[in-house]
């Protein structure tokens, strides 16, 4: 994939990963150079494991993963190059956002201060600066989803590897994280994103991995993929607390061609062949509505497109 | 990376895992665990209005050390402190936030170890010598100055250090078994009837049990049954490195583990 140095790639060399009987990962060999590149397959295909495995927090069956030629048996070089977002959901119960990323911070052996000065640095770049005194108990999902990406970028690391990193996010937050995932991608930094979304792997990424059953079974650049995904309507689920209203007025602006509401009242799924509008007029609706909302989450799990597009050279739809 | 970094790396990990050690219902329960004797001598005291024998507060505290201390609360409360610091962040999905930093697995254990050694050692050390002062205070503030200057402090001192070494000993051995085992009760649990039934063991045997050697340093025998198969106590210089270098094997062999330990909260 790359002529590059391997103290300029992620590595893997014919690694696999088993889970007792069951196959996570298998025989994967994969180069990925600095960028953005996106880590795309369904639920269940790999590509948590494929981080997992590049970051130790599992080990191999067999094969080996080096990030910047460092191995993940070296932690104190590994994570001193590496920010790692993942899709756990827990924190440390008791922590405020401030409190758990200052934690974050010492254990790095930063002092107080440094800690203290950092914590704030990346809190606000991800926009928590105002809830992060707040316990993270009480987080929406797409805030405890920001607090940890300011977890992983805290210490500015060379590499940032990014679980499902837009779930929960709304439309506002979306287009922040986007830009910074950009910025850090032009300042020369690896950012690696797995995704099952088809259209956020149209806005996030320069390269893309397709990953299924735990095999890598295509990669390619991916600017050939907007018009493959522009042609494809996207499913948005939305849970807040007043769907009917949303879907008035989304309906009004011809942007949803179908709204299915929630039976709970808490939410909706809307179907739209315009995205990036779409996703303009929920930032709106949002913003001037006072919207209370909880959750934003493409629904869409169509990797078969990417497929066809990277193995057949863009021409299938 | 410098041993400056990697020492204030540690003191972080003790911060962070002496806070997660005193909070909420599981804290408390520690705290009330290392209290329950110290509140059974200060309601024996106060029911009690009689007044007592030096040397028979001595029995009565050598055999609450022993018999509830030693071998009830402080065991169990050391196998809750200790067998949860790796295997209860692994349960609470937590534990991948330690080990995503640059800091070597060996440093987390230890840093994880000694804060769980400090909170129980202050807990159960703490509590053992309210318990014994309570006793004393007993019987007036004049007895009980006079019998800490006639080598009560010294004695009050000893069961501090029993206190510290059995947390040290049972501590390490709790962490192992939090580490290697699904469940470390069952393990737990046939180590404690080994300890419990120490007192029955021939003397070869006896030296197999940690509480052999810590009840070799309390100042103060307590009479084992009509049962026991009496030995020779082991002398200071053996009985106190004894559950160090226990504890150290133990945490040696932690480190190991720890260095080959997955997260794995579920395939995704």
């Amino acid at each position: 994939m790359s002529a590059a140095p391997a103290s300029d790639l992620v590595v893997f060399d014919e690694i696999s990963k088993f889970y007792g009987e069951v196959l996570g990962v298998d025989r994967v060999t994969l180069s990925i150079p600095p960028g953005i590149t996106g880590l795309v397959g369904p639920n269940g295909s790999g590509k948590t494991t494929l981080m997992n495995l590049a970051t130790g927090l599992i080990r191999p069956t067999r094969g080996s993963v080096t990030v910047l030629g460092i191995p993940p048996s070296d932690p104190e070089r590994l994570f001193a190059a590496v920010g790692y977002c993942t899709a756990f959901e827990s924190f440390p119960p008791g922590a405020t956002g401030r409190s758990f990323l200052e934690g974050v911070l010492s254990l790095r052996g930063e002092g107080p201060g440094v800690a203290r000065s950092r914590a704030a640095k990346a809190l606000e770049r991800v926009g928590l600066v105002d809830a992060a005194g707040r316990k993270v108990a009480a987080y929406s999902k797409g805030m405890r989803q920001r607090l940890r990406l300011a977890a992983a970028i805290a210490h500015d690391p060379r590499v940032l590897l990014l679980d499902e990193p837009l779930n929960g996010l709304d439309p506002m937050a979306r287009a922040e994280v986007l830009e910074l995932f950009r910025t850090l991608a032009a300042e020369g930094k690896h950012v690696v994103v797995s995704t099952h979304i088809l259209h956020e792997v149209d806005l996030l990424a320069d390269r893309v991995v397709l990953v299924k059953s735990g095999y890598v079974v295509a990669e390619g650049e991916a600017h050939g993929l907007r018009e493959e995904v522009a042609e494809r309507p996207m499913q948005v689920l939305v849970r807040c607390d007043r769907p009917g209203f949303l879907a008035a007025r989304l309906f009004g602006d011809g942007l949803v061609s179908e709204v299915e509401l929630h039976e709970d009242g808490g939410g909706l799924l809307a179907r739209t062949k315009t995205p990036d509008r779409f996703f303009l007029a929920l930032n709106e609706a949002v913003t001037e509505g006072g919207l209370e909302v909880d959750t934003i989450t493409p629904a869409d799990d169509d990797v078969k497109a990417v497929y066809r597009y990277l193995i057949e050279g863009g021409d299938a739809s | 990376m410098t041993r400056e970094v990697r020492l204030r790396q540690l003191g972080a990990v003790f911060q962070l895992e002496l806070k997660r050690t005193f909070r909420g219902r599981d804290g408390a329960g520690l705290v009330l665990t290392a209290a329950v004797p110290f509140l059974l001598t200060a309601i024996v005291v106060s029911v009690r209005g009689e007044t007592v024998a030096a040397g028979r507060i001595e029995k009565e505290f050598a055999a609450l050390f022993q018999n509830l201390i030693l071998q009830v609360t402080l065991f169990f409360g050391c196998l809750f402190a200790f067998g949860n610091l790796v295997r209860g962040e692994q349960m609470a999905k937590t534990l991948h936030h330690l080990l995503l930093a640059p800091v070597r697995r060996e440093v987390i254990v230890l840093g994880k170890y000694l804060a769980a050694l400090a909170a129980t050692s202050g807990l159960f050390g703490g509590f053992a010598a309210l318990s014994y002062l309570v006793l004393l205070f007993g019987q007036g503030r004049s007895a009980a100055f006079s019998q800490l200057a006639s080598g009560g402090a010294a004695r009050l001192l000893a069961y501090v250090l029993v206190t510290t070494l059995a947390c040290a000993g049972y501590g390490a051995l709790f962490l192992v078994l939090g580490l290697w085992a699904k469940s470390p009760i069952l393990p737990a649990l046939a180590f404690w009837g080994w300890e419990h039934l120490n007192f029955l063991l021939p003397e070869v045997l006896k030296r197999l049990g940690l509480i052999h050697y810590l009840l070799s340093l309390a100042p103060v025998t307590v009479p084992e049954g009509f049962l026991a198969v009496i030995g020779e106590p082991v002398p200071a210089w053996a009985a106190i490195p004894a559950p160090l270098l226990l504890a150290g094997a133990f945490l040696a062999f932690a480190a190991w583990k720890a260095r080959r330990m997955e997260v794995d909260y579920g395939v995704e």
